[in-house]
């Protein structure tokens, strides 16, 4: 299989078979609560996946080429977050304008929390041994397409639930969390897509 | 109900939106055992992170709070997984790279705590150890009802031939649902409650 087949089939495994919120359960701030508006979620999904990005080529370098050499392993998950903060701190420094995350200053507490998972997921599953720097860095980039795909899916289940007439008890997440579930329903179809490739 | 940062927003109140921090071991937690281990996990992660910056509040400035509480969640995280590795390395094997990362992020949402202004670090910690009391219970809660209707087992110990397993459950797909589920029975308990205590 060339480069090229294999680059395109770790794609659709990052995007649909592997996707970082309904397979992975990561990310689930962005996911199930959004941004409010639609095109608000819509900047905001794209700059967390921009960050996830951003952070996995950075967090894979800094572990195959610095930690793994010095034997520091055990330290990446706390440099790991360091460089998804200032991934973060870059991100909305250049998307100073749009402020996706509704931010008072750039890398405030609730816009760490809220990308958290989502990019350090992508650094720490991207250091396992099964990967190499290429694919350990690709996987977070393709996984952010992924995630993003998965917030604007949400995001569209929201405003549906929002125009229903949803139980007391259901209403906010319990609605959100069943929902994702049955769209992970039909993600798991494509599960066995891409299987020898999978992140 | 203080904390609620979803009814601050306008949206539904939701007592219990905080174990969303928890969410990402849904993944991985399949078993009575791993559910145990990832909340007892979290547990330790918030109270450290806690202790800590209520020890160092006083030195840190106030601009550099957040961020350093961060930090000192992620060292938690850290240390969280290395000692489960030690004390319990099946389970450990099996949350792999989810234990840190449903360690932080429950680490995290204990900051809340210590950035009021009327701040007491007593208090402060009780409410990290409710806090991450609840997440130990919910992780576990989960981690049963999982491996009992997914497997068909509870704790390794078969609940008997006649018993056909939900697959689905053991799944992601059959996590959200299940974690779906069990909020919105706390949230009906929850109003209950309040009605009950409007009432009387």
């Amino acid at each position: 299989m060339s480069d090229a087949a294999k680059a395109l089939l770790f794609l659709v495994s990052c995007v649909l078979t592997d996707n970082f919120f309904f397979t992975r359960a990561l990310g689930e701030r962005a996911a199930l609560r959004g941004a409010g508006e639609m095109s608000a979620t819509v900047v905001m999904g794209g700059a967390v996946a921009l960050v996830m990005a951003v952070s996995s080529v950075a967090a894979s370098a800094l572990y195959r080429f610095a930690l793994v050499p010095l034997r520091l392993e055990y330290l990446y998950t706390v440099l790991a977050f360091g460089v998804v903060a200032g991934a973060l701190f870059l991100v909305l420094n250049a998307l100073k304008r749009k402020n996706p995350l509704n931010l008072e200053r750039p890398a405030a507490l609730h816009g760490l929390i809220a990308v958290s998972s989502a990019a350090l997921g992508a650094a720490l599953i991207g250091a396992g041994a099964e990967y190499d720097f290429l694919y350990g860095a690709l996987g977070g980039v393709f996984g952010g397409l992924g995630f993003w795909l998965a917030v604007v899916l949400m995001a569209g289940v929201r405003e549906r639930v929002a125009l229903s007439d949803v139980p007391e008890s259901l209403k906010g997440l319990p609605i959100s969390l069943i929902s994702a579930g049955l769209i992970a329903l039909a993600f798991l179809g494509f599960s066995g897509f891409a299987r020898s490739l999978a992140w | 109900m203080r904390n609620d940062a979803n009814a601050a927003r306008g949206g539904a109140p939701e007592p219990f939106g905080y174990l969303l921090a928890a969410l990402p071991a849904l993944a991985v937690v399949t078993a009575g055992a791993t559910g145990l281990a990832a909340g007892a996990a979290a547990l330790f992660a918030l109270i450290l992170a806690g202790l800590i910056l209520s020890a160092l509040r006083g030195l840190i400035r106030p601009e550099a709070r957040a961020f350093s509480f961060a930090l000192l969640a992620a060292v938690a995280a850290s240390m969280a997984d290395m000692l489960l590795l030690l004390i319990a390395p099946k389970p450990s094997a099996a949350l792999g790279p989810y234990l840190p990362l449903a360690a932080l992020g429950c680490a995290l949402t204990g900051y809340r705590e210590f950035e009021a202004p009327d701040f007491k670090a007593g208090r402060a910690l009780l409410l990290t150890l409710r806090r991450g009391a609840g997440f130990l219970i919910a992780l576990t809660l989960i981690g049963c009802l999982r491996e009992a209707l997914g497997s068909g087992a509870l704790f390794g110990l078969q609940l008997g031939d006649a018993f056909q397993p939900m697959r689905l459950i053991a799944l992601t797909p059959g996590g959200f649902i299940l974690a779906g589920t069990l909020l919105a029975v706390a949230q009906w308990i929850a109003s209950k409650r309040a009605k009950g205590g409007e009432g009387a």
